[in-house]
């Protein structure tokens, strides 16, 4: 379902589309002071790149290439080059998180899902910046794309969800370009297996991860859950990165995205939240 | 910018200050899928798109202002003192699950006459076991002119509703000033199955 809404805050219109695709929903929001109504076939065709990527590697369907590679069909020279493309990237992903993110690790072959969604938002949104409707969020079911602005000037303001209060947001951030991600376990249960140890066992609650590419965001997000605080030895030598961390009662979390704490605040944290790490 | 991770050097600002770890990681492997990357038919089988344009000339109050105490949904309200306008950094105990309204959908209709208008929230729906999602849509005229995922899309929101979370925050103050105008909700994947539920739910509360 489309919609577009003339003259909301501060006078821009809006565009809302929800696609239903991978089992989830995707969100679009495309923001302007006007918006033609041209914005809806624009929405439309990133959309369709979203069922484009379903066809290319889910996981879940025997005609698509990842699937083929999986079951030995087909060698890596013989994936389409955006697979190529999007394994290469979970390489890299792989070594900057010291294996902890291992698309490669898992029973019945390499499955990239993990990054795809992510990577899918970002696509998805840079195409609607390529028509000219620059002002874009994608919501990839809890990933999230943004590129230019909310309203005129302002940065778009992402919330982040408590992982069992549904009406709670324990966060916020305010971001132009950028990606957000979150990994938890509340929506799906424990599906995040630890394949050297076969264990389910996540070190946090909630992991949410702010940055430049929404396929890396997408991994880290899981990768920071998984790896818990320890992780965050890695993950600081990323720069541009941000990261919102639950773990039990307690919430640590540091970067641009979430400012620096006051001397203040960093002597009350000091005291009552970092006493346990 | 999809390079920057190149770049090897750089830090997080305050990192340090705000983390301390065992510097033994983990080598842990990470399986999360989508969920169902396929999960659905094939794309030509997508439901055909329906298109509503809302302009403020035919529909005056298209945009109504939303109001969470509107809604009959239980919505955590945090009593404590320490959460005023400057709260300190405290120990918070973790609240009970937010209780699910089993089967009754919740509804806050704007007028009590004529077409229906104003926000309904779809039930806090569950995939199985596990998995909730709520849906809220905006009906003007009868007609729905929004649909919402957990019921904060670009709407008001109100700081108490922020500073109610079990999660102890440091940055309370600054959260509520920031609070107004959320976009969007990063939060983990939900399944389509428990996204249609919770909708389907708020349509027949808004008696569409």
């Amino acid at each position: 379902m489309s919609t577009l809404i003339r003259d909301i805050h501060g006078g821009w219109d809006r565009a809302v589309h929800q696609e239903e695709v991978w089992g989830t929903v995707v969100t679009f929001d495309v923001r302007d002071q006007h918006l033609d109504e041209g914005v809806l076939a624009a929405i439309d065709e990133s959309a369709a790149f979203l069922h484009q990527v379903d066809r290319w590697f889910s996981t879940y369907r025997i005609d698509t290439p990842i699937t083929a590679l999986r079951m030995g069909f087909a060698d890596l020279s013989q994936m389409p080059p955006v697979v190529q493309d999007v394994l290469h990237r979970c390489e890299l992903v792989k070594a900057l998180t010291h294996g902890t993110f291992d698309p490669w690790a898992v029973d019945g072959g390499v499955d990239p899902s993990g990054f795809v969604k992510g990577w899918a938002a970002d696509v998805a949104a840079d195409k609607l910046v390529a028509q000219g409707y620059t002002n874009v969020a994608v919501n990839a079911a809890g990933d999230i794309t943004c590129r230019g602005e909310q309203s005129e000037g302002q940065p778009w303001v992402i919330g982040i969800r408590h992982p069992e209060d549904i009406h709670t947001i324990v966060a916020t951030t305010e971001v132009f370009e950028s990606a957000i991600a979150t990994s938890g376990e509340y929506e799906r249960g424990k599906h995040i297996v630890n394949p050297l140890t076969g264990r389910r066992d996540m070190a946090l609650r909630s992991a949410t991860v702010v940055g430049p590419d929404g396929g890396m965001a997408d991994a880290l997000a899981t990768a920071l859950l998984i790896a818990g605080l320890p992780g965050v030895s890695w993950f600081a030598a990323l720069p541009g990165w941000s990261g919102y961390l639950i773990e039990g009662e307690t919430a640590h979390f540091f970067g641009p995205a979430f400012g620096p704490l006051s001397s203040a605040e960093m002597a009350e944290a000091t005291e009552q939240e970092l006493v346990q790490c | 910018m999809k390079r920057a991770f190149f770049v090897g050097t750089g830090t997080l600002v305050g990192l340090a200050a705000t983390m301390s770890y065992a510097p033994s990681a983990q080598s842990i492997e990470s399986t999360e899928g989508l969920g169902g990357l396929g999960a659905l038919p094939a794309p030509a089988a997508t439901a055909p798109v329906d298109t509503t344009v809302v302009t403020p000339s035919d529909s005056p109050s298209a945009i109504p202002t939303y109001d969470p105490s509107a809604t009959a949904t239980p919505t955590p309200v945090d009593t404590k003192p320490g959460n005023g306008p400057q709260p300190k950094v405290t120990k918070t105990p973790k609240p009970k699950a937010t209780a699910t309204p089993s089967g009754s959908p919740t509804t806050a209709p704007i007028e009590t006459s004529g077409p229906a208008n104003g926000d309904f929230l779809g039930t806090i729906a569950r995939a199985g076991v596990y998995g909730t999602v709520q849906v809220q849509i905006r009906v003007t005229n009868g007609v729905i002119t929004d649909i919402g995922v957990l019921a904060y899309p670009d709407r008001e929101v109100e700081s108490q509703q922020i500073s109610a979370s079990a999660i102890p925050q440091l940055r309370t103050a600054a959260l509520a000033a920031q609070s107004a105008n959320i976009a969007s909700i990063s939060g983990a994947s939900y399944t389509s199955s428990a996204y249609k539920a919770s909708l389907q739910a708020a349509i027949r509360a808004a008696g569409l």
